[in-house]
Protein backbone atom coordinates (compact mmCIF):
# COMPACT_ATOMS: atom_id res chain seq x y z
CA UNK A 1 0.00 0.00 0.00
CA UNK A 2 1.15 3.54 -0.74
CA UNK A 3 2.76 5.63 2.02
CA UNK A 4 0.31 8.49 1.45
CA UNK A 5 -2.56 6.16 2.34
CA UNK A 6 -1.05 5.18 5.72
CA UNK A 7 -0.30 8.82 6.44
CA UNK A 8 -3.90 9.70 5.56
CA UNK A 9 -5.27 7.05 7.98
CA UNK A 10 -2.84 8.19 10.70
CA UNK A 11 -4.02 11.79 10.29
CA UNK A 12 -7.71 10.81 10.52
CA UNK A 13 -6.99 8.72 13.62
CA UNK A 14 -5.06 11.62 15.22
CA UNK A 15 -7.90 14.04 14.47
CA UNK A 16 -10.53 11.67 15.92
CA UNK A 17 -8.43 11.15 19.07
CA UNK A 18 -7.99 14.92 19.45
CA UNK A 19 -11.74 15.46 19.02
CA UNK A 20 -12.56 12.79 21.64
CA UNK A 21 -9.99 14.27 24.06
CA UNK A 22 -11.38 17.79 23.52
CA UNK A 23 -14.97 16.59 24.07
CA UNK A 24 -14.02 14.66 27.22
CA UNK A 25 -12.09 17.65 28.53
CA UNK A 26 -15.04 19.96 27.89
CA UNK A 27 -17.47 17.58 29.63
CA UNK A 28 -15.27 17.01 32.67
CA UNK A 29 -14.05 20.59 33.07
CA UNK A 30 -15.73 22.40 35.98
CA UNK A 31 -17.45 25.69 35.13
CA UNK A 32 -14.97 27.65 37.22
CA UNK A 33 -11.46 28.90 36.47
CA UNK A 34 -9.69 29.48 39.79
CA UNK A 35 -6.46 30.76 38.22
CA UNK A 36 -8.35 33.54 36.45
CA UNK A 37 -10.91 33.93 39.28
CA UNK A 38 -13.87 33.64 36.93
CA UNK A 39 -16.89 31.46 36.23
CA UNK A 40 -17.58 29.82 32.88
CA UNK A 41 -21.14 30.49 31.72
CA UNK A 42 -23.52 28.02 30.07
CA UNK A 43 -23.93 28.66 26.36
CA UNK A 44 -25.30 27.21 23.14
CA UNK A 45 -24.07 27.60 19.59
CA UNK A 46 -26.42 27.13 16.65
CA UNK A 47 -25.75 27.11 12.94
CA UNK A 48 -28.62 29.01 11.30
CA UNK A 49 -27.40 28.50 7.73
CA UNK A 50 -26.12 31.94 6.85
CA UNK A 51 -25.13 32.90 10.38
CA UNK A 52 -23.94 31.47 13.69
CA UNK A 53 -26.09 32.21 16.72
CA UNK A 54 -24.48 32.08 20.17
CA UNK A 55 -26.58 32.40 23.34
CA UNK A 56 -24.78 32.82 26.66
CA UNK A 57 -26.49 32.67 30.06
CA UNK A 58 -25.03 35.47 32.20
CA UNK A 59 -27.06 35.63 35.44
CA UNK A 60 -25.96 38.43 37.74
CA UNK A 61 -24.80 40.67 34.90
CA UNK A 62 -26.86 43.85 34.94
CA UNK A 63 -26.18 45.78 31.76
CA UNK A 64 -24.67 45.51 28.29
CA UNK A 65 -21.80 47.87 29.24
CA UNK A 66 -20.49 45.19 31.62
CA UNK A 67 -19.94 42.77 28.73
CA UNK A 68 -17.01 42.62 26.31
CA UNK A 69 -17.15 40.52 23.15
CA UNK A 70 -13.99 40.12 21.07
CA UNK A 71 -13.25 37.96 18.05
CA UNK A 72 -10.06 36.67 16.50
CA UNK A 73 -9.10 33.93 14.04
CA UNK A 74 -11.82 31.31 14.52
CA UNK A 75 -12.52 32.15 18.17
CA UNK A 76 -14.80 34.45 20.07
CA UNK A 77 -14.04 35.72 23.60
CA UNK A 78 -16.70 36.90 26.03
CA UNK A 79 -16.00 38.64 29.35
CA UNK A 80 -18.70 39.91 31.70
CA UNK A 81 -18.80 41.45 35.15
CA UNK A 82 -21.57 40.61 37.61
CA UNK A 83 -23.13 43.42 39.66
CA UNK A 84 -22.15 41.64 42.87
CA UNK A 85 -19.89 38.75 43.80
CA UNK A 86 -21.35 35.29 44.23
CA UNK A 87 -20.10 33.49 47.29
CA UNK A 88 -18.95 29.89 47.15
CA UNK A 89 -17.47 30.11 50.64
CA UNK A 90 -18.70 26.72 51.80
CA UNK A 91 -17.27 24.91 48.79
CA UNK A 92 -13.66 23.81 48.96
CA UNK A 93 -13.75 22.89 45.26
CA UNK A 94 -14.37 26.56 44.48
CA UNK A 95 -11.42 27.47 46.76
CA UNK A 96 -13.98 29.16 49.06
CA UNK A 97 -13.74 32.26 46.90
CA UNK A 98 -16.18 34.86 45.68
CA UNK A 99 -16.50 35.19 41.92
CA UNK A 100 -17.70 38.29 40.12
CA UNK A 101 -16.67 37.69 36.53
CA UNK A 102 -17.50 35.38 33.63
CA UNK A 103 -15.06 34.42 30.92
CA UNK A 104 -15.74 32.26 27.90
CA UNK A 105 -13.80 31.29 24.80
CA UNK A 106 -15.67 29.57 21.97
CA UNK A 107 -14.12 27.99 18.90
CA UNK A 108 -16.27 28.79 15.87
CA UNK A 109 -17.04 26.02 13.37
CA UNK A 110 -16.71 28.34 10.33
CA UNK A 111 -15.17 31.69 9.36
CA UNK A 112 -17.40 34.62 10.22
CA UNK A 113 -17.61 38.25 9.18
CA UNK A 114 -16.89 40.10 12.43
CA UNK A 115 -17.68 43.45 10.82
CA UNK A 116 -21.32 42.43 10.46
CA UNK A 117 -21.62 40.82 13.91
CA UNK A 118 -24.35 42.01 16.28
CA UNK A 119 -25.14 41.31 19.94
CA UNK A 120 -28.11 41.92 22.22
CA UNK A 121 -28.25 41.49 26.01
CA UNK A 122 -31.65 40.89 27.57
CA UNK A 123 -32.83 39.31 30.87
CA UNK A 124 -29.36 37.97 31.64
CA UNK A 125 -28.93 36.31 28.25
CA UNK A 126 -26.44 37.52 25.64
CA UNK A 127 -27.31 36.72 22.03
CA UNK A 128 -24.57 37.12 19.41
CA UNK A 129 -25.20 36.78 15.68
CA UNK A 130 -22.18 36.19 13.46
CA UNK A 131 -22.82 36.17 9.69
CA UNK A 132 -20.79 33.51 7.87
CA UNK A 133 -18.07 34.60 5.49
CA UNK A 134 -19.08 32.00 2.92
CA UNK A 135 -21.54 33.46 0.46
CA UNK A 136 -24.31 31.24 -0.76
CA UNK A 137 -25.37 31.21 -4.39
CA UNK A 138 -28.78 30.51 -5.83
CA UNK A 139 -29.42 27.85 -8.46
CA UNK A 140 -32.39 28.35 -10.71
CA UNK A 141 -34.67 25.31 -10.65
CA UNK A 142 -36.61 24.63 -13.82
CA UNK B 1 -31.87 -2.12 40.89
CA UNK B 2 -33.00 0.63 43.28
CA UNK B 3 -33.33 0.26 47.03
CA UNK B 4 -35.69 2.53 48.95
CA UNK B 5 -34.87 3.11 52.62
CA UNK B 6 -37.95 4.61 54.30
CA UNK B 7 -37.96 5.93 57.83
CA UNK B 8 -41.49 7.22 58.23
CA UNK B 9 -44.78 6.38 56.51
CA UNK B 10 -46.83 9.19 54.98
CA UNK B 11 -50.56 9.31 55.81
CA UNK B 12 -52.94 7.50 53.44
CA UNK B 13 -54.14 9.48 50.42
CA UNK B 14 -50.99 11.59 50.31
CA UNK B 15 -49.82 13.40 47.18
CA UNK B 16 -46.33 12.66 45.85
CA UNK B 17 -44.64 15.47 43.91
CA UNK B 18 -41.64 14.47 41.77
CA UNK B 19 -38.88 16.99 40.96
CA UNK B 20 -35.82 15.54 39.28
CA UNK B 21 -33.30 17.25 36.95
CA UNK B 22 -34.68 17.78 33.46
CA UNK B 23 -35.60 20.75 31.24
CA UNK B 24 -34.37 23.99 32.90
CA UNK B 25 -34.04 22.13 36.23
CA UNK B 26 -37.55 23.41 37.02
CA UNK B 27 -38.48 20.19 38.89
CA UNK B 28 -35.65 20.24 41.46
CA UNK B 29 -35.79 24.06 41.84
CA UNK B 30 -39.54 23.94 42.59
CA UNK B 31 -39.19 20.81 44.76
CA UNK B 32 -36.32 22.11 46.91
CA UNK B 33 -38.10 25.45 47.38
CA UNK B 34 -41.24 23.60 48.57
CA UNK B 35 -39.23 21.32 50.89
CA UNK B 36 -37.70 24.40 52.58
CA UNK B 37 -40.85 26.55 52.58
CA UNK B 38 -43.22 23.84 53.84
CA UNK B 39 -40.54 22.62 56.27
CA UNK B 40 -40.81 18.99 55.17
CA UNK B 41 -38.72 16.29 56.83
CA UNK B 42 -36.80 13.52 55.10
CA UNK B 43 -38.83 10.30 55.18
CA UNK B 44 -36.96 8.10 52.66
CA UNK B 45 -33.79 7.83 50.57
CA UNK B 46 -33.12 5.86 47.41
CA UNK B 47 -29.97 4.26 46.09
CA UNK B 48 -28.86 2.20 43.12
CA UNK B 49 -25.58 0.43 42.41
CA UNK B 50 -25.82 1.85 38.89
CA UNK B 51 -25.69 5.45 40.11
CA UNK B 52 -22.32 7.26 40.06
CA UNK B 53 -20.29 6.54 43.23
CA UNK B 54 -21.50 9.60 45.14
CA UNK B 55 -22.36 10.51 48.70
CA UNK B 56 -23.67 13.98 49.40
CA UNK B 57 -22.92 16.06 52.51
CA UNK B 58 -25.29 18.88 53.50
CA UNK B 59 -24.73 20.88 56.70
CA UNK B 60 -22.00 18.32 57.49
CA UNK B 61 -24.46 15.40 57.41
CA UNK B 62 -24.33 12.57 54.83
CA UNK B 63 -27.25 12.14 52.45
CA UNK B 64 -28.09 10.07 49.40
CA UNK B 65 -28.72 12.32 46.38
CA UNK B 66 -32.23 10.94 45.74
CA UNK B 67 -34.61 11.44 48.65
CA UNK B 68 -38.26 11.76 49.64
CA UNK B 69 -39.44 14.48 52.01
CA UNK B 70 -42.86 14.71 53.59
CA UNK B 71 -45.25 16.27 56.07
CA UNK B 72 -49.01 15.93 56.41
CA UNK B 73 -50.37 14.77 53.06
CA UNK B 74 -47.58 16.17 50.86
CA UNK B 75 -44.47 14.18 49.92
CA UNK B 76 -41.76 15.32 47.51
CA UNK B 77 -39.21 13.20 45.66
CA UNK B 78 -36.10 15.20 44.83
CA UNK B 79 -32.85 14.31 43.12
CA UNK B 80 -29.75 16.46 43.45
CA UNK B 81 -27.95 14.66 40.63
CA UNK B 82 -28.77 14.07 36.99
CA UNK B 83 -30.25 10.61 36.56
CA UNK B 84 -28.94 8.41 33.79
CA UNK B 85 -31.66 7.16 31.39
CA UNK B 86 -30.37 3.61 32.01
CA UNK B 87 -31.58 3.66 35.63
CA UNK B 88 -34.78 5.67 35.05
CA UNK B 89 -37.22 2.78 34.36
CA UNK B 90 -36.30 0.97 37.57
CA UNK B 91 -36.42 4.21 39.57
CA UNK B 92 -39.91 4.96 38.25
CA UNK B 93 -41.07 1.43 39.19
CA UNK B 94 -39.50 1.61 42.68
CA UNK B 95 -41.03 5.00 43.45
CA UNK B 96 -44.50 4.08 42.19
CA UNK B 97 -44.33 0.68 44.02
CA UNK B 98 -43.58 2.53 47.26
CA UNK B 99 -46.27 5.14 46.63
CA UNK B 100 -48.93 2.48 45.88
CA UNK B 101 -47.92 0.47 48.97
CA UNK B 102 -48.30 3.62 51.05
CA UNK B 103 -51.72 4.30 49.44
CA UNK B 104 -50.92 7.39 47.43
CA UNK B 105 -53.81 9.51 46.18
CA UNK B 106 -51.98 11.06 43.25
CA UNK B 107 -48.46 11.34 41.82
CA UNK B 108 -47.63 14.74 40.34
CA UNK B 109 -44.53 15.02 38.16
CA UNK B 110 -43.01 18.51 37.83
CA UNK B 111 -41.08 19.31 34.69
CA UNK B 112 -40.66 21.73 31.82
CA UNK B 113 -41.42 22.09 28.14
CA UNK B 114 -38.56 23.73 26.24
CA UNK B 115 -39.87 26.69 24.26
CA UNK B 116 -37.68 28.58 21.76
CA UNK B 117 -39.22 31.97 22.64
CA UNK B 118 -38.74 31.64 26.41
CA UNK B 119 -36.83 34.96 26.56
CA UNK B 120 -39.98 36.79 25.42
CA UNK B 121 -42.23 35.14 28.06
CA UNK B 122 -42.68 37.04 31.33
CA UNK B 123 -44.88 34.48 33.11
CA UNK B 124 -44.32 30.97 31.77
CA UNK B 125 -47.52 29.00 31.21
CA UNK B 126 -48.11 25.65 32.91
CA UNK B 127 -49.62 22.81 30.88
CA UNK B 128 -51.03 19.58 32.25
CA UNK B 129 -51.27 15.95 31.27
CA UNK B 130 -53.12 13.34 33.30
CA UNK B 131 -53.80 9.63 33.26
CA UNK B 132 -57.33 9.67 34.70
CA UNK B 133 -60.34 11.52 33.26
CA UNK B 134 -61.14 13.00 36.69
CA UNK B 135 -57.65 14.52 36.92
CA UNK B 136 -57.94 16.08 33.48
CA UNK B 137 -61.28 17.60 34.49
CA UNK B 138 -59.72 18.84 37.76
CA UNK B 139 -56.87 20.53 35.85
CA UNK B 140 -59.22 22.11 33.33
CA UNK B 141 -61.50 23.41 36.08
CA UNK B 142 -58.45 25.17 37.48
CA UNK B 143 -57.54 26.78 34.18
CA UNK B 144 -54.69 24.42 33.20
CA UNK B 145 -54.53 23.71 29.48
CA UNK B 146 -54.32 19.98 28.79
CA UNK B 147 -51.68 18.66 26.41
CA UNK B 148 -53.62 16.66 23.84
CA UNK B 149 -51.03 15.38 21.34
CA UNK B 150 -47.37 14.43 21.36
CA UNK B 151 -44.69 12.50 23.17
CA UNK B 152 -43.33 13.00 26.66
CA UNK B 153 -39.84 11.82 27.63
CA UNK B 154 -37.70 11.52 30.74
CA UNK B 155 -38.34 10.24 34.24
CA UNK B 156 -41.68 12.06 34.54
CA UNK B 157 -42.83 10.20 31.39
CA UNK B 158 -41.86 6.86 32.96
CA UNK B 159 -43.63 7.72 36.22
CA UNK B 160 -46.73 8.63 34.24
CA UNK B 161 -46.39 5.35 32.34
CA UNK B 162 -46.27 3.39 35.62
CA UNK B 163 -49.40 5.24 36.80
CA UNK B 164 -51.10 4.42 33.48
CA UNK B 165 -50.22 0.70 33.67
CA UNK B 166 -51.45 0.48 37.29
CA UNK B 167 -54.50 2.68 36.64
CA UNK B 168 -53.69 5.16 39.39
CA UNK B 169 -53.82 8.94 39.43
CA UNK B 170 -50.82 10.53 37.70
CA UNK B 171 -50.49 14.15 36.68
CA UNK B 172 -47.64 15.90 34.87
CA UNK B 173 -47.36 19.66 35.24
CA UNK B 174 -45.09 21.03 32.54
CA UNK B 175 -44.04 24.67 32.47
CA UNK B 176 -42.61 26.63 29.55
CA UNK B 177 -38.87 26.84 30.24
CA UNK B 178 -35.36 27.20 28.87
CA UNK B 179 -34.06 23.78 27.89
CA UNK B 180 -30.42 24.27 28.81
CA UNK B 181 -30.32 27.07 31.41
CA UNK B 182 -31.57 26.77 35.01
CA UNK B 183 -34.96 28.50 35.00
CA UNK B 184 -36.13 29.61 38.48
CA UNK B 185 -38.72 31.94 36.84
CA UNK B 186 -40.41 28.91 35.26
CA UNK B 187 -40.11 27.00 38.56
CA UNK B 188 -41.90 29.91 40.29
CA UNK B 189 -44.81 29.55 37.83
CA UNK B 190 -44.92 25.85 38.61
CA UNK B 191 -44.99 26.46 42.38
CA UNK B 192 -47.75 29.09 41.99
CA UNK B 193 -49.83 26.58 40.02
CA UNK B 194 -49.24 23.84 42.61
CA UNK B 195 -50.14 26.24 45.39
CA UNK B 196 -53.43 27.06 43.66
CA UNK B 197 -54.26 23.43 42.77
CA UNK B 198 -53.52 21.94 46.17
CA UNK B 199 -54.06 24.95 48.45
CA UNK B 200 -50.43 24.96 49.62
CA UNK B 201 -50.44 28.69 50.54
CA UNK B 202 -46.88 29.21 49.31
CA UNK B 203 -45.54 32.65 48.41
CA UNK B 204 -43.06 32.44 45.53
CA UNK B 205 -41.49 35.88 46.18
CA UNK B 206 -38.39 34.42 47.91
CA UNK B 207 -37.83 32.10 44.94
CA UNK B 208 -38.00 35.03 42.51
CA UNK B 209 -35.60 37.01 44.70
CA UNK B 210 -33.05 34.18 44.59
CA UNK B 211 -33.38 33.76 40.83
CA UNK B 212 -29.91 35.01 39.82
CA UNK B 213 -28.10 33.12 42.57
CA UNK B 214 -29.91 29.88 41.65
CA UNK B 215 -29.02 30.37 37.97
CA UNK B 216 -25.35 30.88 38.87
CA UNK B 217 -25.11 28.00 41.33
CA UNK B 218 -26.97 25.38 39.31
CA UNK B 219 -24.86 25.73 36.14
CA UNK B 220 -22.90 22.54 36.87
CA UNK B 221 -26.04 20.45 37.50
CA UNK B 222 -27.59 21.89 34.32
CA UNK B 223 -24.51 20.87 32.33
CA UNK B 224 -24.63 17.29 33.72
CA UNK B 225 -28.40 17.16 33.12
CA UNK B 226 -28.00 18.16 29.46
CA UNK B 227 -25.74 15.13 28.98
CA UNK B 228 -28.58 12.87 30.19
CA UNK B 229 -31.37 14.76 28.39
CA UNK B 230 -29.59 14.05 25.10
CA UNK B 231 -30.06 10.32 25.76
CA UNK B 232 -33.72 10.35 26.88
CA UNK B 233 -35.40 10.68 23.50
CA UNK B 234 -36.20 14.36 24.09
CA UNK B 235 -36.15 14.81 20.30
CA UNK B 236 -39.39 12.80 20.21
CA UNK B 237 -41.16 15.70 21.90
CA UNK B 238 -40.77 17.53 18.57
CA UNK B 239 -42.07 14.52 16.62
CA UNK B 240 -45.69 14.35 15.57
CA UNK B 241 -47.21 10.87 16.08
CA UNK B 242 -48.25 9.47 12.67
CA UNK B 243 -51.78 8.69 13.94
CA UNK B 244 -52.44 12.43 14.21
CA UNK B 245 -50.40 13.81 11.32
Amino acid sequence: MEDWFYEYIRRIRREIEELIAETEERMMRPLVDYERRCLLPLYELRDLGDEILIRVDLPGVEKAEDITVKGGENKIFIEAKMKRATSFEGLVTYARCNYQRYSLEITLPVSVDYKKASAVFRDGILEIRLPKKVKFFKVKVE
Amino acid sequence: MWTLYDYKAPPENFKLLVGVPDVGLVGPIAASFLVRTLDLEMIAQLDSEEMPPLLLFHKARPLLPVRIYGKDDICILISEVAISPKVMPQLAKTVVDWAVKRKVASIIALSGIPVPNRIEIKTPKVYGAAIMDDDRAFLERNGIEILKEGFMSGLHALIMKECFLRKISGIALLVEAYLNYPDPGAAASLVSTLSKLYDLKVDVTPLKEQEEEIRIKLRELMKRTMETIRQTGKEYEYTLPPMYA
